[in-house]
C-alpha cells in the first residue's frame, strides 16, 4: 500500500466518516481533516502549516460552510500550491461547471452511505497507487 | 611532482563520471526497444490464444522471460550506476529500527525468524540511511532468497566500535560454495543458474559500491557449518 | 446519476508500439471511447483547434515527442480557455522529478509511467477506466 499524504476539506462528522473509511482502506496513509476553508488555509499554509505538505485535496465544494469553491480558488492562485492534486466532492451538478474549470483531477459523486463510501475510495486509492508524484523536498 | 597526481585524480575523476553516465544512458536508453518487445511478444502470445500448439506458446513463454531478465539486469545497471550520485541525504536513524524494518520490508512469507544480537551503546546516528536501509535490505532478501530449507533463519548482530557499526548477517542456509567465492561480488554473477532463482546476481555489487561509497568494508566470512555470514562495516561519521 | 456518453479521449504519443498499445489495452478493457490520435504536441493542437473534431473530454499525452514535447503542449493547452475542461493524463517513461513537477504545475489529473509489461498496462488501464466511471467522464 502506497503511503499517501492527503487532506480531506469536509464537515465534521462528513470528513471524518471519510477518512476513517480511506484509513481502513490503506492504512499506510497520513490523513488530516479540515472543516473549512480556514482551517485547510492554515493547514497549507498558515499557522498550522502541514510538512511534508500533502498532495492530494479531498474538498466538499457544495457543503455551504465549508466554503469549498473559495479555498479551490485561492488554491490556484498560490505558487506553491497551484500544483496539488485536487478532487472535488459533490451531491448534485450545481457547483460542477464551476469547478471544472479549476482543473480539478476528478469530480466525485459523494458517497452517502459507507458502502459507497467504502467504493469510492477504494477506487481513489487504487488510483492514486497507479500515479506518480514528484518527490517530496521538490514540492 | 604534484601536478602529475593532481592531473592524474582529475582524470580518474572525469572517467569515472563518463562511466556513470555511459552506464545510465546505455540502460535508459536501451528500455524503449526493450520495452516494445516485450509489449509486441504479449500481443502476439494473445492473438495465439485459441491456437494449440504447446510448442509456439512455450517458446513465447521463455521469450518474455527473457526479457524480464534483461529488464531487470538493466534496473540493477541504473541502480549501480546511481549509487554515487543519488540518496546522498544524511539524516538521523535509529539502527536497530531499520534494521527491523528493512527485515520486515525483505520477508515476503512466513517462514522466515530474525535473531537479533545488538549490542550497542548510540542506537541513533546521522547518517546516509537510505544506503544503508538497501545494503541491509540486498543482504537480508538474498539470505532469504538463496536458502534451501522450509524454516529460513536469519541471525543479525551489530556491534559499536569507536569509528563504526559492525554489521553481520548469517543465514542457516546452504551456503557458498568455496570454488566460487571471489566471484560473488562480480554483478551479474548468481551462483545457481538464472534459470532456478529469478535474480539479477547484482544485490551484492550495489551493496559494496555503497559501502566503498561511505568508506567501510564488506566481506563474504566463510563461516563454520553450512549457512552464509556477510560482515560489513559502517563508519559513523561519512565524509563524501 | 450514471450518464454513460462515451467522452472523446485523444491521445497524444509519437510511437506506433505505444499507439497499439493503448488501443489493445482499451480493447482488452472494452472502453469503447471514440480515439483520436495526434503524432506529436503540434497535430494535437490542430486537432483541438479542428472545428469538425469533437472536443476530447480527455487528453493522454506523452512526453517526449519530436516537434513540440508533452509539456509544451500542455502549456499553450492551459493558456486556453476553450480547452479548460479536459483531463490530462501524461503517460510516459520518463522518471524524472522535473517532468512531473511540470505536469502537475500544469494541473494534469495523473502522472502514468509506462511499464515494461502489457500485462501490466493492461491493469494501469483498467485501474484508469475504473476512475473515469468514479468520475464520470
Amino acid at each position: 500500500m502506497k503511503d499517501l499524504n492527503i487532506i480531506i476539506i469536509d464537515h465534521k462528522t462528513d470528513g471524518q466518516k471519510a477518512k476513517d473509511v480511506f484509513l481502513e482502506i490503506n492504512s499506510h496513509s497520513t490523513v488530516y481533516l479540515a472543516d473549512n476553508d480556514v482551517e485547510a488555509w492554515s493547514l497549507l499554509d498558515g499557522d498550522t502549516k502541514l510538512n511534508p505538505l500533502p498532495k492530494i485535496i479531498i474538498v466538499d465544494v457544495n457543503k455551504k460552510e465549508v466554503n469549498g469553491m473559495v479555498l479551490l480558488d485561492k488554491i490556484r492562485n498560490h505558487p506553491l500550491l497551484k500544483s496539488l492534486l485536487v478532487f472535488v466532492l459533490s451531491d448534485s451538478d450545481t457547483n460542477k461547471e464551476e469547478a471544472l474549470k479549476f482543473n480539478i483531477a476528478g469530480y466525485i459523486n459523494k458517497p452517502l452511505d459507507t458502502e459507497s463510501s467504502v467504493e469510492v475510495y477504494s477506487k481513489l486509492n487504487e488510483y492514486l497507487s497507479i500515479i506518480e508524484f514528484p518527490r517530496d523536498n521538490q514540492i | 611532482m604534484e601536478d602529475l597526481e593532481s592531473k592524474h585524480y582529475q582524470e580518474l575523476m572525469a572517467l569515472k563520471k563518463e562511466y556513470e553516465e555511459f552506464v545510465y544512458i546505455v540502460s535508459h536508453d536501451l528500455k524503449s526497444p526493450l520495452r516494445a518487445i516485450a509489449n509486441i511478444s504479449s500481443w502476439i502470445e494473445d492473438d495465439l490464444e485459441g491456437n494449440d500448439n504447446a510448442e509456439i506458446i512455450a517458446n513465447f513463454s521463455l521469450m518474455k522471460g527473457r526479457v524480464a531478465r534483461l529488464e531487470s539486469m538493466m534496473n540493477a545497471l541504473i541502480e549501480l550506476s546511481r549509487v554515487n550520485r543519488l540518496e546522498l541525504d544524511q539524516y538521523e536513524v535509529s539502527i536497530p529500527e531499520l534494521v527491523k524494518e528493512c527485515a520486515a520490508m525483505a520477508t515476503t512469507t512466513p517462514n522466515v525468524s530474525f535473531h537479533y544480537r545488538i549490542e550497542i551503546e548510540h542506537e541513533k546516528v546521522t547518517t546516509l540511511a537510505k544506503k544503508l536501509e538497501k545494503v541491509l535490505f540486498n543482504l537480508i532478501e538474498n539470505a532469504i532468497q538463496f536458502h534451501d530449507k522450509d524454516k529460513i533463519n536469519i541471525f543479525i548482530e551489530i556491534i559499536e566500535t569507536n569509528l563504526a557499526y559492525e554489521f553481520a548477517i548469517r543465514d542457516d542456509g546452504p551456503g557458498i560454495p568455496e570454488a566460487v567465492r571471489e566471484k560473488i561480488f562480480n554483478i551479474f554473477y548468481t551462483v545457481s543458474a538464472k534459470d532456478l532463482v529469478e535474480t539479477t546476481g547484482a544485490g551484492l555489487t550495489i551493496c559494496k559500491k555503497i559501502v566503498k561509497l561511505v568508506g567501510g568494508t564488506i566481506e563474504l566470512v566463510s563461516g563454520e557449518g553450512s549457512g552464509t555470514t556477510f560482515k560489513f562495516s559502517w563508519p559513523k561519521e561519512i565524509v563524501l | 446519476m450514471m450518464i454513460s456518453k462515451l467522452v472523446n479521449i485523444l491521445l497524444v504519443e509519437d510511437d506506433e508500439v505505444d499507439v497499439m498499445n493503448v488501443k489493445r489495452a482499451f480493447s482488452k478493457n472494452k472502453i469503447e471511447n471514440p480515439l483520436y490520435v495526434a503524432g506529436n504536441g503540434v497535430e494535437a493542437l490542430a486537432l483541438l483547434n479542428d472545428p469538425d473534431v469533437p472536443m476530447p473530454k480527455i487528453i493522454i499525452l506523452d512526453i517526449n515527442m519530436p516537434k513540440m514535447n508533452g509539456i509544451e503542449f500542455l502549456r499553450l493547452v492551459r493558456q486556453n480557455d476553450k480547452f479548460k475542461n479536459i483531463s490530462v493524463f501524461v503517460m510516459t517513461t520518463s522518471n524524472e522529478d522535473s517532468d512531473k513537477i511540470n505536469a502537475y504545475d500544469l494541473n494534469v489529473a495523473g502522472y502514468i509511467l509506462k511499464p515494461l509489461s502489457f500485462e501490466k498496462f493492461l491493469s494501469s488501464v483498467s485501474t484508469l477506466k475504473d476512475y473515469w466511471k468514479l468520475c464520470e467522464m
